[in-house]
């Protein structure tokens, strides 16, 4: 189990790591579907990664009316796009200011590249060290994530 | 085309203040490639022989790649070109940071300005959503200050190329600039926007980039990374970044110094990678997917003034620092700040300006001319010069068409030091004992300029008083290199960390879906190499063997200092490099391309303009 750590300061502003979760997510090579951010809003050169923070108790999760969003017990939250309405609460949500939307209006929600044998793409390919997968401390139960993502990981 | 093309071009009219979009020519994606493929291709077409450059008939193309926006190292590069006012031939420039990319996720696989219009504006493209805005407010303001500008009243999301004062001054070495502190620097494409009033280019786009095998670039984008990861170079170069290079030119005897009058500067060391990194470095930059980033954002401060400023990387270190004799990194850093805030080519305007000084010690000009007195190493006499030569004024007003002109205009034996090729400046490498970094400037197809054969390293590694071999080598470099500007991603990788090449056609198949070759790749290249050739002779009238060769300074004075001291090549030395090169390039003995060559390329417009002006 992986917990993703951000070093803001070797941030180099690059998007390799957007570039590429939105490649392994979406099949597609378009930053802005990246399940991670960068935020450039102080223009130059503060760079600052955007990454879920896998709340223990998800308020994005808690605040979707049609039960889309559902908290795991490892922390987190697995996204049913079946259900997704589209509304953008569990945007307004998050206290972090970081969950975001994709083009098609559903929530882009980080999986942590479950089960992707080099773990999670953005962390693999910074090799700044501004983004730092490390193991979880203690052991987690990931029996849901791995039925949701069941086909995706094979 | 399956992928990697985002099938349209997007042509903007100034004149009518109109744009509309055009699919993209399938046979010029085939035989060009994209990016300066691209941009050569639609300026050949569409530009007359004899246009002005500063006039309507003039256009700016500015093309991404097929590979640019793709997930893989440094796929960021995007080319700007316009027949060039310093030139005359056709001219281009490349920069990194995010427009290229934004360019592709708008989709677009190239934008093209032309026609002239008469109030400043800003070319606004949000996807399909094209607007020429009104651009008063922006005009007259410092690059980086007129994008920040933009950027707060459109979105921080969209990405700018934009021109400064000196662009808006129509001064012919002026540059493009984007992201606060990358330019498109040479062949003064910033004037010809300039002349069409565009003050910026504000692109933000919603689309993904198809891709043939999505899987695969995945997999390939990863291996990828991961090879430059393991490369030595990755770790020992990244931290200093091009200045990096500094000492070493310096130890070759190869640094610019004084106006190119010598080539060891003795205050490297206050101005290379190391100081720079120990003193005014804040944090790295890099363009867009890139892993080794090259961009040093920095602080320096130079008595009562401080300036953020990307940079300096290594071109500027040497034209401002060695040509212009600034000795510390602050103050090299505080130059580039103002070029860069004015909209100036450091290349260019360290010549200029270095040119300006001797032409001031050696008394062609004088102190009332300039209106002050100037000297060497003095960060005052090159802010006010700069100044002087970005809003045309005095004696800036004949600097600010570059150094042949402004030499023809001195007179006075000055055109021996205008460090020159077919009127673009020199960039960093001093080239006198090191004859194929000559050849590469001899007849690099835009003018003196480096980037499509730095063969400096192959001259040291392979003995620098011969001249066997050099021009083979040098045509090697012109194919390799360059095929990084038709791709649309950025060559630094396989420069500097020795990161390998066959990587490109590889994930150029899994992107596009079309297999490619090197050598196919290559003829591309040699396809855009004619093509410029050709224009150059339709272009001017005395486009001969004799617009390769360097100033006279280049063959006649050997290097009177450092450690290449009494080091000189011949002019005969010169003249066998030339055969050489154009009998392996399969021109003529006067540089013109032969029809056999001209058709094996499968370029027989080139053919039929050439017989129509009587030159084949």
């Amino acid at each position: 189990m992986f917990r993703l750590k951000v070093a803001a300061d070797k941030c180099t502003g690059c998007r390799s790591c957007e570039t590429a979760c939105s490649l392994a997510h979406e099949g597609a090579c378009l930053p802005d579907l990246g399940r991670i951010w960068i935020d450039f809003a102080d223009h130059d050169t503060k760079f600052s990664p955007k990454i879920c923070r896998q709340c223990r108790r998800p308020r994005c999760a808690a605040a979707c009316p049609v039960g889309a969003l559902e908290a795991l017990p490892e922390g987190g939250a697995r996204f049913i796009v079946e259900k997704c309405v589209e509304c953008g609460s569990c945007v307004s949500a998050c206290p972090f200011h970081y969950l975001r939307l994709s083009h098609d209006g559903v929530p882009l929600i980080c999986d942590l590249c479950y089960g992707r044998p080099d773990g999670p793409a953005c962390a693999r390919i910074c090799q700044e060290g501004a983004i730092i997968a490390v193991e979880s401390p203690e052991p987690a139960e990931q029996g849901k994530r791995t039925e949701a993502k069941g086909d995706a990981n094979q | 085309m399956r992928g990697g093309y985002m099938g349209k071009i997007l042509r903007v009219n100034l004149t009518h203040g109109t744009a509309h979009s055009e699919p993209t020519d399938p046979e010029m994606a085939r035989d060009f490639i994209g990016g300066r493929g691209f941009v050569q291709k639609i300026l050949y077409d569409e530009v007359p022989v004899g246009a002005n450059p500063l006039g309507p008939d003039n256009k700016v193309v500015v093309a991404p790649g097929p590979l640019s926006g793709v997930f893989m190292p440094s796929s960021g590069k995007v080319q700007f070109g316009a027949k060039s006012p310093a030139t005359g031939i056709m001219g281009d420039a490349n920069m990194g940071g995010h427009f290229s990319v934004e360019i592709k996720y708008a989709g677009y696989d190239a934008i093209i300005l032309e026609g002239m219009g008469n109030r400043p504006s800003v070319v606004v493209i949000d996807d399909d959503k094209v607007e020429i805005v009104d651009g008063s407010k922006y005009w007259g303001k410092g690059s980086s200050v007129a994008e920040k500008m933009i950027k707060d009243d459109l979105g921080e999301d969209f990405q700018i190329a934009i021109i400064g004062p000196a662009g808006e001054n129509m001064v012919n070495i002026a540059c493009v600039s984007h992201d606060y502190g990358r330019q498109a620097g040479r062949c003064g494409i910033g004037a010809v926007m300039g002349s069409k009033k565009v003050k910026a280019i504000a692109v933000r786009g919603s689309q993904s980039v198809p891709l043939a095998d999505p899987e695969k670039v995945l997999e390939y984008g990863k291996k990828m990374f991961y090879g430059c990861f393991e490369k030595p170079g990755f770790r020992e170069w990244t931290p200093l970044g091009t200045p990096g290079v500094t000492p070493w030119v310096n130890e070759v005897g190869a640094f610019p110094t004084k106006n190119f009058s010598t080539t060891y500067f003795d205050d490297h060391e206050e101005i290379g990678g190391e100081a720079l990194k120990e003193r005014i470095w804040l944090t790295d930059k890099g363009c867009f997917c890139c892993p080794t980033p090259c961009g040093k954002y920095s602080r320096t401060t130079v008595g009562k003034k401080s300036a953020y400023v990307e940079g300096p990387e290594y071109e500027t270190v040497a034209l401002l620092g060695g040509n212009c004799m600034l000795s510390t990194i602050e103050e090299v850093a505080y130059a580039n700040y103002v070029c860069d805030e004015l909209g100036l080519d450091t290349i260019s305007g360290g010549n200029v300006i270095g040119f300006a000084l001797e032409c001031a010690e050696r008394g062609i000009i004088t102190e009332e001319q300039i209106g002050r007195s100037v000297k060497w190493g003095d960060i005052d006499s090159f802010v006010y010069l700069a100044e002087k030569i970005a809003r045309r004024e005095g004696i800036g007003d004949i600097l600010a068409d570059g150094v042949k002109v402004a030499s023809e205009k001195f007179g006075q034996g000055s055109e021996r030091f205008a460090i020159h090729i077919k009127g673009l400046e020199w960039s960093g490498y001093e080239a006198r004992w090191a004859p194929a970094m000559m050849l590469a400037y001899m007849t690099c197809d835009i003018g003196a300029h480096h980037n499509r054969a730095w063969a400096i390293t192959y001259d040291v590694a392979k003995g620098r008083e011969s001249t066997e071999g050099k021009a083979a080598k040098v045509i090697e470099l012109q194919r390799i290199r360059p095929s990084f500007d038709l791709l649309g991603c950025c060559r630094l990788q396989w420069v500097e960390i020795g990161f390998e090449f066959d990587y490109y056609p590889v994930m150029f198949e899994a992107v596009t879906g079309r297999k490619i070759t090197e050598k196919e790749l290559y003829d591309a290249t040699d396809r855009v190499w004619n093509l410029t050739r050709t224009r150059a002779f339709l272009e001017l009238p005395d486009f001969s063997r004799a617009s390769d060769y360097p100033p006279a300074r280049f063959y006649e004075e050997p290097i009177p200092t450092g450690p290449a001291k009494g080091k000189l090549i011949k002019k005969e030395q010169l003249d066998e490099m030339l055969d050489d090169y154009y009998e392996l390039r399969g021109w003529d003995e006067n540089g013109t391309p032969t029809r056999e060559t001209l058709e094996e390329l499968g370029l027989e417009t080139c053919i039929h303009d050439l017989e129509r002006a009587k030159i084949l």
